[in-house]
């Protein structure tokens, strides 16, 4: 009884229809009569065999007690109901869901549960922003990975394109948020060239280790688990006037020019305009029913990505801060006193 | 893109209190947040307002009881749902995976019977297989063994499924069971003579492909529907039990052969095949995934019921491309390529 093992309650499928053959047996047809079987009772238990099938076809009670009732021993009851299932008689009946949640609701939890994470981290970049001991080699280098960022971005979202179980209008957001992200990295090039650094060699640079576990992690999502991709786009687009404001600052104290500085701000405000941040809410509003094990899930991607965000504002601090250039190692061959700083201090803890 | 979700009827998921100094807090789980009122609203609306946000009244509702206008209401709930303060209260609506499933075979039985069964490949097979060319037979197993060679393209497609760890590891349970499954066929080919090595030179009937590479999709792009599939694929109706005029399912391949007394270094291979499947009770598969899935919702299962219909025209021909193709006796067995 295998094919029973997770049913709650086992049902006469509906739409097939049982009655009495002419000796005293019980017939059962389904698909006009396309599927067939009979079976046939001693005389003294056709009554109690006929008020089972009611039973049966009525739904309402557990596997367990489904076969209590049976009027007859376990072995028949088992025999009885395979030979139901063979010719796809029998169905669950039990209609309720377990658990989970509603879209909205899994948006609420996530966001509580991002700013509980976010109090846990801390980013090294602020720091240095707010106490005045980050360099010009440092904020081109976040300037750089963030073109990173928008750069991978299309290839990043591009896969949950080709889903085809997030529902209609989820899918037009998700295009929509897709056609308003391409071109992007256009935007942080100019800022890169205002400091000297042009496309081509953009280009050839590799990101950062961090980067690429955040844009990895957003494609694999893409690909394999759309929602966590549209979970983690809040903690990524979420507009951060108070690290701008002080970006500004020191950029104008260490004599970067406004050329470089406008269109990373320009960049941020699209996003800030754009209400990038709410795409999130705007796209797991369409879903009615999210299970309590995909919303852990998704809280697990939103809670990586920012540490991962804050592991990132750590690598910037100490592969530009340690002599590292653009990481265009093809061409430059690879600052291994840099990659030590990047890979070897203690980074890992952020807390 | 514009903020345009409103719950319907606004649930404030923290406790209203007022402070020392009469400022109103949001006690949450994560901790306390002090909130101010917009401007132009006077505090005294604003608490009574955020204490009305109980998931039974709507903007509408909170308009009237409150006195403010609706833009007033807006200004407050509408940063609180960003902020992940307020939600819809809703019940999540869904049924339960078995529930569905169930629905879904009672769509995918009929249209076995109709586009399947009634089919001419199985109708030749099941009444009249004596009238069959051998080569029917033959291409029946040859096209199981192309379907089965790449089998391992949908299945592993399914491996890394996100949503649920037991069904992930079921998955992969099922993935280890079904490989190699395309060498205990291969056997049944010896008679033939054909050999590994042309199988790999050969390509199957675009009927075969078609149906390898939608299932393929499906596992990439709606797994589930995809491990709905499954059932079908490897026989829920593989029994031997007979129906009012003597039609059974798949195994009744196997019935035919031994009616019209095919070679056993042929049939018995092909048994083998049958056998280990039911022996993993590969039949249930869908089912016993299905069983932990825990809801579904109406739009996802009305998609579903939808692509049904497509599963079944493939599976449909797929068999009856067999009988098109393989009738003719002069066709060879394999369709091979120079390279």
């Amino acid at each position: 009884m295998s094919d029973f093992a997770g049913f709650r309650r086992p049902s006469l499928r509906p739409g097939v229809r049982s009655g009495p053959t002419a000796d005293g047996g019980i017939e059962f047809t389904y698909l006009d009569g396309r599927r067939f079987v009979e079976f046939e009772f001693d005389a003294g238990r056709a009554e109690r065999f006929q008020d089972f099938v009611a039973v049966l076809a009525g739904g309402g009670l557990s596997a367990a007690e489904l076969g209590a009732a049976f009027p007859g021993s376990p072995q028949e009851y088992g025999e009885m109901l395979a030979a139901l299932d063979e010719q796809g008689m029998i169905a669950e009946a039990e209609e309720a869901a377990e658990g989970g949640m509603s879209g909205v609701s899994a948006y609420a939890h996530l966001r509580r549960h991002a700013d509980r994470v976010r109090a846990e981290v801390r980013s090294p970049l602020v720091e240095a922003l707010v106490d005045g001991s980050v360099t010009r080699g440092q904020l081109i280098g976040y300037a750089v990975e963030y073109w990173h960022i928008t750069h991978l971005c299309p290839r990043a979202l591009a896969p949950a394109l080709a889903r085809d179980d997030l529902g209609l209008p989820v899918w037009e957001k998700l295009m929509h948020f897709y056609m308003t992200e391409r071109n992007h990295d256009r935007m942080m090039e100019k800022s890169l060239a205002a400091v000297g650094v042009p496309r081509e060699t953009l280009l050839r640079a590799q990101p950062l280790p961090a980067t690429m576990a955040i844009m990895a992690s957003l494609g694999v999502y893409a690909y394999n688990f759309p929602l966590a991709l549209i979970s983690t786009l809040f903690p990524m687009e979420e507009p951060e006037p108070e690290f701008l404001e002080l970006f500004r600052l020191r950029c104008a104290e260490l004599g970067l020019p406004e050329g470089f500085v406008r269109p990373i701000v320009s960049h941020s405000d699209v996003n800030e305009d754009e209400a990038h941040e709410a795409v999130s809410l705007d796209l797991l509003a369409d879903f009615p029913y999210l299970s309590t094990e995909t919303v852990r899930e998704c809280a697990k991607a939103v809670a990586d990505v920012i540490e991962q965000r804050a592991r990132l504002d750590a690598e910037v601090v100490s592969w530009y801060g340690a002599g590292g250039e653009l990481r265009d190692f093809g061409h430059h061959g690879y600052p291994t006193q840099a990659g030590k700083a990047l890979t070897c201090a203690p980074l890992t803890s952020l807390a | 893109m514009p903020v345009n979700f409103l719950p319907v009827k606004p649930f404030l998921r923290a406790t209203v209190r007022i402070g020392e100094k009469g400022e109103a807090e949001l006690h949450t789980p994560g901790g306390v947040l002090e909130v101010e009122a917009p401007e132009g609203m006077g505090q005294r609306d604003f608490l009574r307002l955020l204490r009305l946000l109980d998931g039974s009244r709507t903007i509408g509702d909170l308009e009237r009881e409150t006195g403010l206008d609706g833009e007033a209401v807006r200004e407050v709930v509408e940063p609180a749902v960003v902020w992940g303060l307020v939600d819809d209260g809703a019940v999540p609506a869904a049924s339960s995976g078995l529930a569905v499933l169930s629905r879904l075979e009672d769509v995918l039985n009929r249209l076995l019977e109709d586009l399947v069964f009634a089919g001419p490949f199985w109708r030749e097979v099941l009444e009249r297989p004596e009238t069959l060319q051998r080569n029917v037979f033959f291409g029946f197993g040859l096209e199981n063994w192309f379907f089965l060679f790449r089998e391992n393209e949908f299945d592993s497609a399914v491996l890394a499924l996100a949503e649920s760890a037991e069904l992930r590891a079921m998955l992969n349970d099922f993935y280890q069971e079904e490989h190699r499954h395309d060498d205990i066929v291969l056997r049944a080919f010896q008679p033939l003579g054909v050999t590994r090595d042309d199988l790999l030179r050969a390509r199957p009937l675009p009927t075969t492909t078609a149906l390898i590479k939608t299932l393929s999709w499906w596992a990439r792009t709606d797994p589930l529907f995809f491990v709905a599939t499954i059932g079908v694929l490897e026989g829920r109706l593989d029994s031997d039990s007979d129906g009012p005029d003597g039609r059974i399912a798949y195994d009744s391949f196997l019935a035919a052969c031994d009616r019209i007394g095919l070679e056993p270094a042929f049939v018995e291979p092909m048994r083998a095949h049958a056998r280990v499947n039911a022996g993993h009770d590969h039949g249930s598969v869908s089912r016993e995934l299905f069983a932990r899935v825990p809801g579904v919702d109406a739009e996802t299962e009305r998609r579903w019921h939808d692509k049904a219909h497509l599963f079944v025209e493939a599976y449909a021909a797929f068999f009856n491309g067999i009988l098109e193709h393989y009738s003719d006796p002069r066709r060879p067995l394999l369709r091979t390529g120079d390279i």
